[in-house]
């Protein structure tokens, strides 16, 4: 079988890579968990309250990825319409 | 003034949990699907409450995106039930055996 003789090098080397992420990962510093973000309530309120720095997040920082999901909704819709259809 | 985070995640875990034994115990497709629903809006209790202990905004924005994709899943998952519903004439989740053959 030829997938049986590729699969212990791949393996290997798909087990290299994840050691060596883990060993970045775990030494490298870039573990962001547990440090205090900047948006404290007081920034947030300078910002004009939470709707008002949520929707400009959401229009500027976030703005693919909210296309997407829109995309992703119309799929969706379009979807059900054809799944509940009386002759599927 | 603000309740601290560990009230929070009690609460998200007791709605887990109420999800989690819905899902279970329930034999309605119905139920099963509202307890799912239910599963995951408190994970996404538990995101937003995380993200305003560690002042970041960003965890608001994922919970708004998460709602997204579950309306999505609602829409589809409803979708099939019917479809599910004309096929069988039942919704009994024992019934639920085509994807075994």
């Amino acid at each position: 079988m030829l997938a049986a003789r590729v699969q212990l090098p791949v393996a290997l080397v798909v087990g290299g890579l994840f050691l060596l992420e883990i060993i970045v990962v775990t030494f490298g510093n870039i573990i962001t968990a547990g440090r205090k973000g900047g948006d404290t309530p007081q920034a947030i309120a300078q910002a004009g309250g939470n709707v008002q720095a949520l929707g400009e997040q959401l229009f500027t920082r976030w703005l693919l990825p909210f296309e997407i999901a829109s995309v992703l909704l119309l799929v969706a819709a379009i979807g059900a319409l054809y799944l509940a259809k009386e002759d599927l | 003034m603000h309740p601290p985070l560990e009230w929070y995640l009690l609460f998200s875990g007791a709605l887990f949990t109420i999800g989690l034994i819905g899902v279970l115990v329930r034999r309605h497709v119905l139920v099963i699907f509202m307890s799912v629903e239910l599963m995951l809006n408190a994970c996404n209790v538990a995101l937003a409450a995380f993200g305003r202990y560690l002042n970041i905004i960003d965890a608001q924005e994922f919970v708004v995106f998460v709602v997204a994709v579950a309306a999505a899943e609602a829409a589809i998952g409803l979708a099939i039930i019917l479809a599910f519903a004309r096929h069988k004439n039942t919704i009994d989740v024992g019934e639920m055996t085509i994807l075994k053959e």
